[in-house]
């Protein structure tokens, strides 16, 4: 560390503090990705505090019902409004001097700035959290969704007095809709149900369902005006990815002859057999591979012996 | 006597009692003083006093008795206002100087809202459903209930108002809707010749105000105890004081607020004193025109506590100032001290969670019984919390009901009937149908657990009532079932019984003769009055309740048609959540626990603070549909926060008892959760006073009173036993172990001997739950059936026969039609694998193949004869004589390294009965080979010996010895009376979850080995 910095920390650290305030400015706007237990909360913690706090320029504070935290879990909303709690209410008894080195250190600014009505006005801030009217909006995003929703159910279109269903409900209404649309499949398309059927391996169609459960505009997209027809999802598949067009079998054959990377392969299996480290495993999945490859009845033009892949999983 | 007089022509007529007195003792005592009640026994007999509640009027009678000196005195007429958020009717004395139309019924209300809010959504050409249309009704009831609660709501003003801010599009639509209660509902409330109930209240008010003013009673009027929230209250409250001898006595009124802050509060609609501001502004009065009741003054330490939590709960505006206004409240005295002394019998306790927090405070009732006569409130809005503790309290035979009641849906009465509907829905449904019949209130019907046990359990394998007579009939004829399950023609006809049964309430849930009218309720009503004894399930206060409800339901439903069993129920449930029974009529002598409500103007020698939580106490206000807060503000409405301000009064009320404890949780519903606002104020501002040191331990009882130290030494259990062990090791006398065992069970014997021990010797057999859904065990039964089948002579053996007996098999099993349809194509490839696999080797057997064929070798083990049994899915005899044994799997088979190690010895021990002859009908043959066909969702055939990437290839035969070999060892290693049976002694080797495991009590000892 030089001499010209001031600060007591290393010159890593320094920074972090640095960015931290920075992201807590409440004039900028802030993307904040940082590790867990790196000072994230405390960064919305600061902001939300000198939200608050009256501005530089002179500007009153912000009210506090006029802020809106989201979050994700409702531990970390808890979290949140207890530890702006604890800060506001620790300035709320604080003696001057105190008050003005923590309100100086937030806002790095010159502890002697602070008049006797702002600290007043920050002593304050504390009882105002508390009795924002209608509570301080730190909320996770569900909380925040079915706020405005049940305040607004006739803009919204839904029903009044809904309430949020629990995942053991949505998985059994889920279960009944897969239900309903096998059987109307069984008899309506049964060519359909078989592919899903197939696909599904010993699980079923609704395994297949499944996987596609959420993506369902997607697919539309892909089927069109709910025309199901294979060969032309296939083409937009194929246009989508900018995959060749070329059949499964013929790729493969490309791929094991004029494609095939026979030097390169030399090379790994080499390295492979004279890795100290290989596993059993290795060694038995590098003779496969040398048969696949290079065995004798390759260079006969025979077909190439499928690889022991693993097999297909769906989760 | 007394030197304060109450009544007289200079008297204040308005007076406070100080927050944490004994209001209605101290009420008591005054009026008694002031009349010399013990001697003057018709003293107050031509008083007049309004109290908030009923529970408060009986107190005020008992604490009066004890006043005249506990002898009998002539009663003064004591009347209920009926408060905000509780729903006393005023009493009836008044109600009839008013001459008005009788208050509209809340079903009948909801009902016709409902009705009104459905032909808003036809009428824009959309619709709702029933359950959504009572759920809207319910916001309007509710904004409706807030308008009379609130004074002067000018609805009128609402388009104006619109307009005026020049809003966005969307509100036009809200207030279209709200023309329901503008328009639409007093036009209706004339048709039905009724009154909003709060209305009613408040014109019946004004009725008695007028008759006071026309002709002023001479005798005394007391109004005690209310803070004026409603205005009904207010207005009694205005003519009472009046009156010649009228006196309105608040509680707890802070009467050392300064004039300035004072007004202020005009603004602080959460503030203790904002409802107090508000009423004595109506009345023309300020706090210093208040004077004290009559009495001793506080001691200093009371004082100081009032002092500090009033200060705690001050306005925002003033906390600017909090540590210089302590030093001003110390007056002299460090502030330190002054915050100690104020402490002094006021605890606080954050538990970890609701359960500690229930806890500690039934510790703390219960503790409280051990000092003679001393008494013990706890007082939480947190309704499960009240009956958890309530619930706690029954261990030590203390019984105290909370006086918030219990919700309806949890009553006897009221659970049958969710159930009823519930069954209606789906009359064959086993779950809904067991307990409906089998409630605590429904007489018993003979045997219904055993039609249980025999036919309703497992997998569901019927959809209505026709198909369950048939699977009753089916299971009855299964001979091999009834003798395993002992069956006997009484069973069956029991459980025809049954069905029966169902198909006569069936009939009266849907009475087809009755008139249009009929409801799904009525029928309901009427299911339970054929299961219930009378006067079940309409006798008692749940009965009655329940009653109340029905009744109130009919008159929504007529409103609609076509509602069906699973909307009724949905509607019941809504609707039964929002009405408690009351507890008990027995009250505990000493303990109480009350909701906010009850607790006003009540004391206890120690008052328990339990739900002091954000979103709990205070609660969040609701959020208001169709009006955003800034219109309500305009309207008249009164501001939410107003709730918070009246619950914040309760709790500084409370808070100032000599002996409080303040319990908040850290957790709750499994998330952290935020102290209440007045538990941080208070924390906070004790932290300033003693300069931020120690804050926490003030607060903290000590260690031998603190209940989290009582659980702490409940919870942990005396020592064990020196060499005690709490894993079983049962060693059963030889006489009792099993003598007899199917070549499957041996690999229990291996894997999980404790399970063997328990089934054999303790004959524990699990047994399936209701409504099971098929599992692999229900699904491979099915398919060994349907393959089975495929054997008999005159089936012909194509892949679609075998497809469609599969699928025939497993619907038979109670598989799911969309389950089996969504894995057919699956099962079409692998049936046409099997009969390609098939066709191949038939030309080698000799005759048919042997299917489900039983087999039993007597060993003799140590002295005594062990019987080894098998029943072998296929063996086929070739033309040499030697025999191949097969067995289907469902799943993956064993691995060929668990097969030699002796883990899955059912192929080779039935190649060792096989080489007995024990399998009937097949001589003494020598094993070709043993093979593992899967049959699933593939086709696989694996023949034992064949090796692997690992092993060597083994002949078969050697397997087939070893095994044997093993098997005598495990016999005779059993057959030693020392030799324990233990439970899954190779966790890692245990393949499938044991049924056994809890009943070992594996989790207590499995992490010591």
């Amino acid at each position: 560390m030089s001499d010209s910095v001031k600060s007591p920390y290393s010159e890593d650290f320094q920074d972090a503090i640095d960015a931290q305030f920075s992201a807590a400015q409440p004039t900028r706007s802030a993307w904040v990705e940082a590790n867990a237990g790196s000072g994230k909360t405390k960064v919305l913690i600061d902001r939300v505090a000198r939200l608050l706090l009256a501005r530089e320029d002179g500007r009153a504070g912000a009210k506090p019902d006029s802020i809106l935290c989201v979050t994700y879990t409702k531990a970390a909303a808890n979290e949140m409004t207890d530890r702006l709690f604890a800060q506001l209410g620790r300035w709320s008894v604080a003696q001057d001097d105190d008050l003005r080195k923590e309100l100086a250190e937030l806002e790095k600014r010159d502890p002697a700035i602070y008049t006797r009505d702002n600290l007043k006005d920050a002593r304050k801030l504390f009882a105002q959290a508390l009795e924002t009217p209608g509570g301080l909006r730190i909320e996770t995003i569900h909380a925040f969704c079915a706020r405005i929703l049940r305040r607004f159910p006739l803009e919204a279109a839904v029903s009044p007095g809904f309430v949020e269903i629990e995942d053991r409900d949505a998985q059994l209404l889920w279960q009944d809709s897969v239900r309903g649309a096998i059987l109307k499949a069984a008899r309506a398309y049964p060519d359909a149900l078989d592919i899903m059927s197939d696909a599904g391996g010993g699980l079923g169609a609704g395994a297949i369902l499944g996987e596609l459960r959420g993506r369902g505009e997607r697919l539309l997209e892909f089927a069109g005006d709910w025309t199901i027809d294979a060969e032309d999802i296939r083409g937009r598949l194929i246009a989508a990815l900018g995959a060749p067009a070329d059949s499964p079998d013929a790729l493969i054959e490309k791929a094991m002859s004029a494609d095939l990377p026979t030097r390169q392969l030399r090379a790994c299996l080499a390295e492979i057999r004279d890795n100290s480290k290989a596993k059993k495993t290795d060694l038995t999945t590098a003779d496969a591979l040398e048969i696949a490859v290079f065995s004798e009845r390759r260079q006969d033009g025979a077909p190439p012996i499928p690889l022991p892949l693993p097999s297909r999983t769906i989760r | 006597m007394s030197q304060t007089r109450l009544f007289g022509p200079d008297c204040p007529k308005l007076r406070t009692i100080a927050p944490g007195a004994p209001f209605l003792a101290d009420l008591a005592r005054g009026l008694a003083e002031e009349v010399d009640l013990p001697n003057n026994r018709d003293g107050l007999a031509d008083a007049l006093i309004y109290l908030p509640n009923h529970r408060s009027a009986r107190v005020l009678a008992l604490a009066l008795f004890e006043a005249a000196g506990e002898t009998a005195f002539i009663p003064p007429d004591i009347r209920t206002l009926g408060d905000l958020e509780s729903d006393d009717a005023p009493a009836s004395a008044d109600a009839a100087l008013a001459d008005l139309p009788p208050a509209i019924g809340q079903g009948e209300r909801l009902g016709i809202l409902a009705k009104l809010v459905r032909g808003f959504y036809k009428a824009n050409g959309s619709s709702i459903t029933a359950p959504s249309a009572l759920a809207a009704a319910r916001e309007l009831a509710r904004l409706l209930d807030q308008a009379a609660l609130s004074g002067e709501v000018d609805w009128q003003k609402l388009p104006a108002l619109v307009e005026d801010k020049q809003l966005a599009a969307h509100w036009d639509k809200s207030v279209k809707f709200l023309s329901i209660i503008t328009d639409g509902w007093p036009g209706e409330l004339i048709k039905a010749n009724g009154m909003d109930a709060f209305e009613r209240r408040l014109k019946v008010a004004q009725a008695v105000a007028q008759s006071w003013a026309t002709a002023p009673p001479q005798t005394p009027v007391i109004i005690a105890g209310s803070t004026g929230a409603t205005p009904a209250s207010r207005i009694l409250m205005e003519a009472a004081i009046s009156l010649p001898q009228g006196l309105v006595v608040l509680p707890g009124l802070d009467r050392d607020i300064d004039l300035k802050t004072w007004h202020d509060l005009r603004n602080t609609p959460s503030h203790p004193q904002h409802t107090l501001e508000r009423t004595l502004y109506a009345l023309g009065a300020t706090p210093d025109s208040v004077a004290d009741w009559p009495g001793p003054p506080p001691s200093p330490n009371r004082l100081a506590r009032q002092r500090l939590v009033q200060e705690s709960l001050a306005p925002a505006a003033e906390t600017a100032d909090w540590l210089t206004r302590l030093d001003t409240l110390s007056g002299k005295e460090p502030k330190a001290e002054f915050a100690l002394r104020g402490l002094g019998g006021l605890k606080l306790i954050t538990a970890t969670d609701e359960t500690e927090e229930a806890m500690c405070a039934a510790l703390l009732l219960r503790e409280a019984l051990e000092t003679e006569g001393q008494t013990a409130a706890l007082v939480t809005p947190d309704a499960g919390l009240a009956r958890r503790v309530s619930a706690l309290l029954e261990q030590w035979d203390t019984e105290v009901a909370p006086s918030s009641g219990t919700p309806l849906l949890q009553t006897p009465a009221g659970s049958l009937a969710a159930l009823t509907l519930e069954w209606m829905s789906d009359p064959s449904h086993p779950v809904y149908m067991l307990a409906m019949l089998g409630h605590s209130l429904a007489a018993p019907i003979k045997d219904l657990a055993r039609s249980e046990t025999l036919f309703l359990r497992g997998p569901r394998m019927w959809t209505d009532l026709d198909t369950l007579a048939t699977h009753i009939e089916r299971t009855g004829d299964d001979r091999e079932l009834r003798k395993r399950k002992n069956m006997s023609d009484d069973d069956v006809a029991t459980a025809r019984a049954l069905v029966a049964r169902l198909r006569d309430l069936d009939a009266l849930a849907n009475n087809k003769e009755a008139p249009e009218t009929y409801t799904c309720l009525m029928g309901a009503g009427a299911v339970m009055d054929a299961i219930c004894h009378a006067p079940y399930p309409w006798a008692g206060e749940d009965g009655a309740a329940l009653s109340r409800v029905f009744r109130e339901l009919n008159d929504i439903l007529n409103e609609f048609t076509e509602i069906d069993a699973e909307t009724a129920f949905a509607i019941y449930k809504a609707h039964g959540a929002m009405v408690s029974v009351s507890g008990s009529p027995q009250d505990h002598p000493r303990l109480a626990i009350w909701g906010p409500l009850e607790a006003r103007l009540q004391s206890a020698d120690l008052m328990i603070l339990a739900g002091l939580n954000e979103g709990v106490w205070p609660a969040k206000p609701a959020t208001d549909s169709f009006l955003p807060r800034v219109f309500r503000k305009e309207l008249g409405l009164s501001d939410p926060d107003e709730r918070i301000g009246l619950a914040a009064h309760d709790f500084a009320q409370m808070a100032c008892a000599p002996n409080a404890v303040l319990l908040t949780s850290e957790r709750r519903e499994d998330s952290p959760a935020v102290s209440s606002r007045w538990v941080w104020r208070l924390r906070t501002l004790v932290k300033g006073a003693l300069d931020g040191a120690g804050a926490d331990e003030v607060f903290a009882p000590a260690p031998e009173d603190d209940p989290r130290h009582w659980i702490a030494a409940l919870d942990s259990p005396p020592p064990l036993p020196p060499g005690f062990q709490s894993r079983p090791e049962p060693r059963p006398p030889v006489s009792a172990r099993p003598k007899k065992l199917s070549v499957t069970r041996i690999e229990a014997l291996q894997r999980d001997p404790y399970g063997i021990y328990a089934q054999y010797v303790l004959g524990l057999i699990e047994i399936d739950s209701l409504d099971l859904p098929p599992d692999a065990r229900h699904r491979g039964t099915a398919i060994h059936a349907a393959l089975e089948d495929f054997e008999k002579d005159g089936v012909a053996r194509t892949s679609d026969t075998l497809v469609a007996m599969l699928e025939k098999a497993l619907i038979d099993a109670g598989e799911d039609e969309a389950a089996v349809m969504g894995g057919q194509s699956r099962r079409r490839e692998v049936a046409a694998e099997y009969l390609d696999w098939r066709t191949e080797r038939i030309g080698d057997i000799e005759g048919g193949v042997h299917t489900e064929i039983n087999g039993k070798w007597e060993i003799p083990i140590a002295g005594e004869t062990f019987t080894l049994e098998a029943n072998a899915d296929r063996i086929e005899r070739h033309r040499n004589g030697e025999v191949s044994i097969l067995d289907f799997k469902t799943g993956t088979p064993p691995g060929e390294q668990e097969v030699r190690v002796g883990l899955n010895p059912q192929l080779p021990l039935q190649a060792s009965i096989a080489a007995q002859g024990g399998f009937e009908g097949i001589k003494p043959s020598t094993t070709r080979e043993l093979l593992y066909i899967q049959f699933g969702s593939k086709f696989d055939v694996r023949s034992i010996g064949q090796g692997n990437r690992q092993l060597e290839d083994k002949p078969v035969s050697e397997i087939i010895a070893e095994t044997e070999e093993g098997l005598k060892k495990l016999l005779t290693s059993f057959a030693n009376p020392d030799h324990p049976y233990t439970s899954l002694p190779r966790p890692k080797r245990s393949k499938y979850p044991s049924a056994y495991a809890r009943l070992a009590r594996r989790s207590e000892w499995e992490s010591d080995i």
